[in-house]
């Protein structure tokens, strides 16, 4: 597992930043574990869907080429969200499409990706002792294609499972609706509050039925939202961020 | 005319506002999955609801007729092993068609993939018969048997008939509650005699 | 087009939510249909191949409709079809109304059309007099109860058969108290059979018209709109003009989709391909325009006329299951209906291409690939440059906006920085509304950010 030569930008989403640190934390070490050399460029900010996904791609622009100025130089950005990966690679086509900005969207992997195509891991030491429930999230799904949805009529496979089943003791459960939407949604959370905390109340019975203890993701947006819901309610389950998992000593 | 106006403005509004032209793809030739098609033909007719009976010899309609509707009522057949004996006057309308218990007629291609059979006015008439009719009986030879739409596609030509219909088993709804109800508002069962 | 205030979506969707059990009752029979399409579609090798081939089909009538449809109408009129042609609803409600007077009917009976739901088609003949039964159980049940569709395959999919019970036997004279749905449809069965035996014409909606054969495909699974058409010389079939497809072999890729995108069927029980008028009747064909090449015009927008309203889209939308057809405001609901819905009256719909959680599983599970989806997200953005988004969402957004691409004002750590700093990530979910923290706790705010963290012990 050496990728002495592979440099990374991490890129820490701005909710992960503020909410969730020891996230942001986990993708560092796991990524340096796997042999990465990885930069954390001060200036980073945010990606900008919040504001796009409410229509306001406009406004957002300036917030593209910040990024863009941020990590131009990396040959590899990397997020611990699919979703923020899946906004850059396919919603940054707004603006000039410069050397650099081409550069940018097709370089940004998320993690999850990244450590199954780019470094190709086959072992990591890692070791989970329960009962883990995935979150498909929708955006690493169908948008970066990280498994096969259910609509899909081709040979299944995910790259979240083969990476967690190389965790030991990790016992994957079986959901009865294994690639439902929580609800989280950007700004639907709260502009359809209603649905939203519907649908994730709903996601999370699935896993609390299964016998889950934990629910991960790669998208700590969607766990933010659940995990609002279990800690409300009380229910016996956790969240934790597909990295959090993988970065877990053996 | 209004027609005439409305048909020069909508091409004229269609010419301004299309997309350029890309090309039509070609439909390949699909390879079934069944190794059978006459057997999964039967198999996937039965799972719609359809009843299936073997014949080696037409003849032998009459006594699946038989066993199959014992009590049948008034029945119209288009087949000539079976005579008809619903009456109807001369120059009857498709309502006058009401009261047959039992038709009977001819398929002209079945489809593995889906069992349905088609039958069209070059083999059919009235054009209500199948259904109007309380149960229907279609004659399908199994040599007519194709794998798929394509192929049966490939047989049809569409300009040369009035009505044409593929029929993939008796009149069914799920309008309440997605329960499954046979004999909706079409024939209640569907016998397709393969010969 | 109707009322100019705008639907809301999420007050409707709350309302339909605050009946816990019957929401999941509604998201389970529609999740049914889903379920069975994965089954049906699973069976077919060559699925993927097929949705392409729909696509590009389509795509192909997109850049010819014009000649396609003059092509179908040489062709039907050749086969003794007569053909008409509407720009709006309202000329399709008068061309139909001329023809039904013409022959003096007094009841008409008409099987499954979105169209003519779109156009109104059945209050503008009942205003001039003229009986309109529709025909489709689904149909007739929500004609009975004086509603609209509430999804475009099932269209009564949000009632219960206790509800069809108590309507049969108001006004059916059925047993008291029946739920079977057996016994009911067997009840609607007589009831309709009277109609379909003293009706004076028959009208259906379209899946295909045929450019190559002058002809229509009609699919139903009870044999309604064969039931109709036949029965009486005078038939009309009435068609978007988005329903052409060039040639007899493509029917074959789409009819081998649409019923089990729909229900998982291999094919619907009658699909009905009407040619030529029976011998002694006519056969008119209606076809409507009603704001559909005006659409085609809009690039990122066109691919929604590439719909064969099967209704898989709405099957996998957890939104729409959980929110009810009625929530979209429109006959078509759901993914589809809120991509098109926005083009005909942007101010009116602007919501709906909110309603989503931009999932994907509409785009996914689409038999002609229309990538709804990202088109959403688009008629997101035109909302927006049309000056209709919520003022309050505007303006605290659009704060965020020039904060975040400014990384000096938001790295300071002034108390107003610092607000600045953590109000990005959390425009959700600590807005001044609160609507997050109804039924969810806030995330927790770690005495220290990443930022910090690694400022601390990396650099
Ligand atoms: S948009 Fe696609 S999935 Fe939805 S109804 Fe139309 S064809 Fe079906």
């Amino acid at each position: 597992m050496s990728h002495q030569s592979i440099r990374v930008a991490l890129f820490v989403p701005c909710y992960v930043d503020q909410f969730y640190p020891q996230v942001g934390k986990a993708a560092l070490q796991l990524l340096e574990k796997c042999g990465c050399t990885v930069d954390y460029p001060d200036e980073q900010t945010c990606c900008g869907q919040p504001l796009a996904n409410s229509g306001m791609e406009q406004a957002a622009k300036p917030i593209y080429h910040h990024f863009v100025e941020t990590f131009g130089s990396y040959d590899y950005i990397v997020v611990p969200s699919a979703s923020c990966a899946y906004h850059v690679s396919h919603h940054y086509d707004v603006i000039e499409q410069t050397e650099v900005v081409k550069k940018v969207r097709e370089s940004i992997y998320d993690i999850t990706a990244f450590l199954t195509d780019v470094l190709h891991i086959e072992s990591l030491g890692a070791r989970f002792p329960h009962k883990v429930g995935i979150h498909q999230s929708c955006h690493g799904l169908r948008g970066l294609q990280l498994a096969r949805s259910t609509e899909q009529m081709i040979d299944p496979y995910s790259k979240w499972e083969h990476l967690l089943h190389m965790v030991s003791d990790l016992e994957l459960v079986q959901l009865e609706r294994p690639d439902e939407c929580c609800g989280f949604g950007g700004t639907f959370a709260v502009a359809e509050e209603a649905v939203s905390a519907k649908m994730g109340k709903d996601r999370v019975r699935d896993h609390l039925n299964s016998g889950a203890e934990f629910i991960t993701s790669g998208d700590m947006s969607c766990l933010m939202h659940m995990e609002g819901l279990i800690r409300r309610n009380k229910w016996p389950i956790q969240v934790k961020h597909l990295v959090e998992i993988l970065n877990t000593d053996g | 005319m209004e027609s005439t106006d409305a048909r020069k403005s909508i091409l004229e509004s269609i010419r301004k506002h299309r997309p350029e032209s890309s090309d039509i793809p070609a439909i390949p030739d699909f390879e079934s999955p069944m190794s059978n098609i006459v057997f999964g033909f039967g198999e996937v007719a039965a799972a719609n609801g359809s009843k299936v009976v073997h014949i080696d010899d037409p003849d032998q309609l009459q006594e699946v007729i038989k066993a199959n509707f014992p009590d049948i009522g008034p029945v119209y057949s288009l087949v000539d092993q079976i005579p008809s004996t619903f009456q109807l006057r001369e120059g009857a309308a498709p309502v006058d068609h009401q009261g047959i218990d039992l038709a009977i007629l001819h398929a002209e291609l079945g489809v593995a993939e889906n069992g349905a059979v088609w039958v069209s006015t070059e083999s059919m008439n009235p054009r209500i018969l199948p259904f109007i009719c309380e149960h229907l009986v279609v004659l399908l030879e199994k040599s007519s048997i194709r794998s798929n739409m394509h192929e049966a596609y490939k047989e049809i030509n569409l300009k040369n008939i009035g009505f044409g219909v593929f029929i993939a088993g008796p009149s069914k709804t799920a309008d309440i509650e997605q329960s499954l109800v046979i004999g909706a508002q079409g024939a209640r069962s569907h016998t397709i005699c393969l010969l | 087009m109707g009322s100019q205030k705008s639907i809301n979506h999420a007050a409707a969707a709350d309302k339909f939510i605050a009946n816990e059990s019957r929401t999941d009752w509604h998201n389970a029979s529609v999740s049914y249909l889903r379920k069975k399409r994965d089954v049906g579609a699973a069976l077919v090798p060559e699925w993927e191949t097929l949705r392409s081939l729909a696509s590009g089909i389509k795509n192909n009538v997109l850049g010819n409709l014009d000649q396609y449809l003059e092509q179908f109408e040489k062709n039907a009129q050749a086969n003794g079809v007569q053909v008409h042609w509407a720009v709006d609803a309202e000329s399709h409600n008068r061309i139909v109304t001329s023809i039904l007077e013409r022959h003096k009917v007094k009841l008409l009976v008409k099987s499954k059309s979105m169209l003519t739901e779109e156009c109104h088609l059945n209050p503008h003949l009942e205003a001039r007099g003229i009986e309109v039964v529709d025909t489709d159980l689904g149909e007739r049940i929500i004609q009975m109860r004086d509603e609209g569709p509430s999804h475009i395959v099932a269209p009564a999919i949000h009632i219960k058969k206790e509800e069809v019970g108590e309507l049969f036997h108001d006004q059916l004279q059925s047993e008291a108290g029946a739920t079977d749905p057996q016994y009911l449809t067997e009840v609607a069965r007589q009831h309709l059979r009277e109609k379909f035996l003293n009706c004076d014409a028959a009208l259906t909606g379209v899946n295909f018209a045929v450019a190559e054969t002058g002809g229509v495909v009609v699919c139903t699974n009870e044999g309604n709109a064969d039931m109709g058409a036949h029965m009486v010389p005078l038939q009309i079939h009435c068609m978007g003009i988005e329903k052409i497809i060039p040639r007899q072999q493509d029917l074959g890729v789409f009819l081998r989709l649409l019923a089990r995108s729909a229900t998982g069927q291999p094919i619907t029980i009658y699909s009905s391909h009407h040619q030529k008028p029976k011998e002694g009747g006519e056969m008119h064909i209606v076809i409507v325009d009603n704001g559909r090449s005006k659409h085609l015009g809009r690039d990122t927008f066109r691919n929604a006329l590439k719909c064969i309203r099967c209704g898989a889209c709405m099957n996998s939308c957890p939104v729409y299951r959980r929110s009810g057809g009625y929530s979209y405001g429109y006959t078509v609901p759901g993914p589809i209906g809120s991509i098109l819905t926005p083009g005909f009256n942007l101010e009116k719909y602007k919501e709906l291409p909110f309603a989503s959680t931009l999932c994907g599983a509409c785009s996914a599970v689409c038999p002609t690939k229309i990538n709804i989806d990202e088109q959403l997200y688009k008629w997101r953005q035109k909302v927006y440059e049309e000056d209709y988004l919520d003022k309050t969402k505007e303006t605290g957004l659009s704060v965020a906006g020039n904060v975040l691409s400014s990384a000096k004002k938001y790295k300071r750590a002034s108390a107003l920085m610092r607000w600045a700093l953590k109000w990005m990530p959390r425009f959700m979910t600590h807005n001044r509304f609160n609507a997050w923290a109804k039924k969810r706790e806030l995330p927790e705010v770690p005495g220290e950010s990443f930022r910090d963290w690694y400022r601390k012990n990396r650099k």
